[in-house]
């Protein structure tokens, strides 16, 4: 659909005709404030949108100005007197035609239209209703910053500057959707990225030909790795300072407006396993943390299906104790176990998304219904077998440790659920060697997504699986562009 | 022209070590019975001999024809020299593919579920194997350096738990019927290292010092099979001359703790060191077709090879043992004797002439 905000009809110099296709472009809608003022003989029309302009700010910088004139007109024209004394010190822009105008006013600015100019002039006073910063809710840290990014994109590049205070850190801005002309920044550090993957991200922005960005998601796909997979190489955080240490890594971070959800690229595989925590407790404690995540991202995937495959082929492995009390119990329930196993995650993933989105006022209901009925009373009731809801349990407490492999690990459980209960542990182990390839496969940007591990890059492993003391790990730049192949 | 990813040599080392790994956990009864006893500690160093003969080969051919292939350079003969030599050469890695998937389906069925339809699991190895193909040898490379981490320290675990049982006395005496069953020995198991005639079409997805990675490949290999086999033999002795698979009976008797199977370790490993070879040989097939024919259609290419590697096993699963040992001993023999010397010297020595006389006019 064409848009009409791109014609360019320029202005006439008659306030009345263009203050009327301004309104036109709205289309009468009801939040486009416009006020006419006189400035001695000449007719000035003022155009803001409510809600969006800190009205003090207008108050003080415009219409008083305005209003307590003293009737002067430099000879160039009004827009030449505003400039050079009534509103001398407030930045401006100049604006052309009717359309600029229009996406001036949309971000917020004031337009200031008068009788005989051709120009238009534009104040940025933004001032409209914005979340304070916060805790990251996605990302709780136990000793670090409490400091999250937030929907706008000004406060989050502040959270950056606040954190990288050096010229060398890049943030530049472009506006992705043609209808929601979403502000988005692309940030790096100049003197660490490499040149290659800046015109690469750029160039894969360039090509997002969206209606609308609504947020960063809608931006991902565009940046991901071109071929299907399970797992995304675009990272996610909503941490100012994880942001920032990626950035010193010479990676590239976006930030799109209206999200508190930046995207770093390009993302390895160990950087799910990474927290912030890791930096600020002792080097052994983040490597028993990092092989910790490790396990529980082994057992959320692959536990249930695992279980499911020793219970119906390899009984042997376990001790013969365990495995009498989990026949037992198994064998009382109606459903086969493969069955039974993929019944009881389906509800756990029911549980999970209603808790996501359900008000929270509702939220005690979910919990009881979830604990209680279909836990306590499932099991009472012999529908599901004790040890089931065990691994369940296990395999989502597994899961909540790492929240950002959410995606692909609940759909691969399922998957091993099903060649566990065809195949037994062999196809587990088969299904395992896929996930390695797949994980393998992937080169975003060009650097392998299973590095530094394999290929295995000896200056990166100062901060891969275990995180050497601040000596080791201080000297960074550029370390994404070492481990390209 | 599409894009050929590339390896590096510690890469190419970890998916040689782990398809070749194989033929170790299948050290089978008939194979064995051509040796003494005593004798079999020590087959890992007249085959590491023989293989390196194989190696120099390969090093001459590569050195002679610029790092080229052996059918890249015989498309520089005849481009339909190189199309026919390809179809060999992929009917040979679709043959190893095949015959290894049919010795991984005998052992599952012989020593694991004697009683169970193992189809399906061979058909899921199989369609996986041509999913990691179809993603290319640096995914393939990738994965064998993480897998090969994970076959070494569950060895090294096996074999340490197993070292209280090892007696000095199951060691028996080298060389009591001489040397010739030794020698036969090790040229009847060199013949079967598939791994060695793929270097022959590989080396082009190669990036460093091949020469180095094929003696130091060969090398450790040599030396971890003669750590395993002695291992074998001090723990196992006699009872182990019996079985099928030996090392499979290693692992049964080994314990940790309040496990007291480990069997399902080497069984996983293997299921992974299998995936590789398949995934691997059938890379390999893919490779050999672009090299002679040019562009190919990946996915229709994969599949059919993949077709080939399920025919023989279907052929050979049920026979695997009589068969590989007795029909189709001699024709391996020859099959690898042409594919490893005959045929890239033969072309090898082509090129040199037809270079010169290029050179000349």
């Amino acid at each position: 659909m064409d848009n009409h905000l791109n014609k360019k009809i320029p202005f006439t110099g008659n306030v009345t005709r263009d203050a009327d296709e301004i309104r036109n472009y709205f289309g009468g809608s009801f939040d486009v404030i416009s006020r006419e003022i006189l400035y001695g003989e000449i007719r000035i029309a003022v155009f803001m949108l409510d809600g969006m302009c800190d009205e003090i700010k207008i108050t003080e910088s415009v219409i008083k100005p305005l209003t307590d004139h003293d009737g002067k007109v430099n000879e160039n024209g009004i827009n030449e007197e505003i400039k050079t004394r009534l509103f001398k010190g407030v930045n401006m822009i100049s604006v052309t035609d009717i359309a600029d105008g229009a996406r001036n006013i949309i971000l917020g600015n004031l337009l200031i239209i008068a009788d005989g100019e051709k120009e238009a002039l534009a104040f940025p006073f933004q001032g409209f209703s914005k979340r304070a910063v916060t805790e990251p809710k996605s990302e709780q840290n136990e000793r670090g910053s409490q400091e999250g990014f937030t929907d706008n994109f000004k406060d989050n590049a502040t959270l950056l500057r606040r954190r990288l205070r050096t010229p060398e850190l890049i943030i530049k801005q472009i506006t992705l959707g043609k209808t929601s002309n979403t502000p988005v920044l692309i940030c790096y550090m100049k003197d660490r990225v490499s040149q290659e993957l800046l015109s690469s991200v750029k160039k894969r922005l360039d090509k997002t030909c969206l209606d609308a960005v609504l947020g960063s998601g809608y931006i991902r796909p565009f940046l991901d790795n071109r071929r299907p997979s399970f797992f995304t190489d675009t990272g996610i955080t909503e941490r100012p300072d994880t942001f920032s240490a990626k950035l010193l890594e010479g990676r590239i971070g976006i930030i799109c407006d209206g999200t508190p959800f930046a995207l770093i690229v390009p993302w390895l595989f160990i950087d799910y396993f990474h927290a912030v925590d890791d930096y600020l407790s002792s080097t052994y404690y983040a490597l028993f943390m990092r092989i910790l995540r490790i396990v529980c991202f082994i057992i959320a995937a692959i536990l249930p299906g695992a279980f499911v495959a020793i219970c119906l082929f390899h009984p042997e492995i376990m001790p013969a104790d365990i495995m009498y009390g989990i026949s037992a119990a198994t064998g009382k329930t109606p459903f086969p176990i493969m069955i039974e196993a993929l019944i009881i995650h389906f509800i756990y993933e029911i549980v999970r998304e209603a808790g996501l989105r359900m008000p929270r006022s509702v939220g005690h209901a979910v919990s009881i219904v979830g604990a209680l009925v279909i836990g306590d009373a499932a099991v009472t009731a012999g529908l599901i077998a004790a040890p089931m809801l065990i691994v369940v349990a296990l395999t989502a407490i597994s899961s909540s440790v790492i929240v950002k492999l959410h995606e692909p690990v609940a759909i691969l459980r399922f998957g091993f659920i099903i060649i566990g209960g065809f195949t037994g542990l062999y196809g587990i182990m088969l299904g395992m060697g896929i996930m390695l390839i797949d994980i393998c496969s992937v080169s975003p940007y060009g650097i392998p997504f299973s590095a530094p591990m394999s290929p295995f890059v000896l200056r990166a492993q100062t901060d891969a699986l275990i995180r050497r003391s601040w000596s080791k790990v201080r000297d960074r730049k550029n370390l994404v562009g070492e481990m390209k192949f | 022209m599409e894009k050929i990813g590339k390896i590096s040599t510690g890469q190419m080392f970890c998916v040689l070590f782990l398809s070749r790994i194989i033929s170790l956990f299948t050290f089978m009864l008939p194979s064995a019975s051509y040796l003494p006893a005593g004798d079999r500690i020590i087959t890992a160093i007249p085959v590491m001999l023989f293989e390196f003969l194989y190696a120099g080969i390969v090093i001459f051919t590569l050195k002679k024809n610029e790092a080229q292939s052996i059918l890249e350079t015989a498309k520089n003969i005849s481009p339909n020299l190189s199309k026919i030599l390809a179809v060999f050469y992929i009917l040979a890695f679709i043959w190893f593919a095949g015959i290894g998937t049919a010795r991984f389906e005998l052992f599952i069925s012989t020593v694991m579920f004697p009683n169970s339809e193992l189809t399906l699991m061979i058909v899921i190895l199989l369609v996986a194997a041509l999913y990691a193909s179809l993603k290319g040898i640096e995914a393939i490379g990738r994965a064998s350096v993480i897998l090969i981490t994970i076959l070494g320290t569950s060895v090294i675990f096996i074999l340490l738990t197993v070292t209280g049982e090892f007696e000095y006395s199951n060691l028996k005496p080298l060389f009591t019927e001489g040397l010739s069953p030794v020698t036969g020995f090790a040229f009847y198991v060199s013949v079967r290292a598939a791994e060695i005639m793929t270097l022959h079409v590989s080396t082009p997805v190669i990036n460093g010092n091949v020469k180095k990675m094929i003696f130091s490949w060969i090398s450790v290999f040599a030396a971890v099979c003669s750590v395993i086999l002695l291992c074998l033999s001090g723990v196992t002795g006699e009872y182990g001359d019996d079985q099928i698979f030996p090392l499979y009976t290693l692992t049964v008797i080994a314990k940790f703790g309040i496990f007291e199977r480990l069997d399902d370790i080497l069984t996983g490993l293997w299921v992974l060191c299998s995936f590789i070879q398949v995934a691997f040989l059938l890379y390999l097939c893919l490779l050999s077709l672009r090299q002679s024919f040019g562009k190919i259609k990946k996915i229709p290419s994969a599949i059919i090879c993949t077709l080939g590697v399920f025919i023989v096993y279907i052929i050979t699963s049920d026979t695997v043992t009589v068969f590989s040992e007795t029909v189709s001993s001699k024709f391996v023999d020859i099959m690898f004797i042409v594919l490893i010397a005959a045929v890239p010297l033969s072309v090898t020595i082509l090129n040199i002439h037809k270079r010169n006389r290029r050179r000349k006019t």
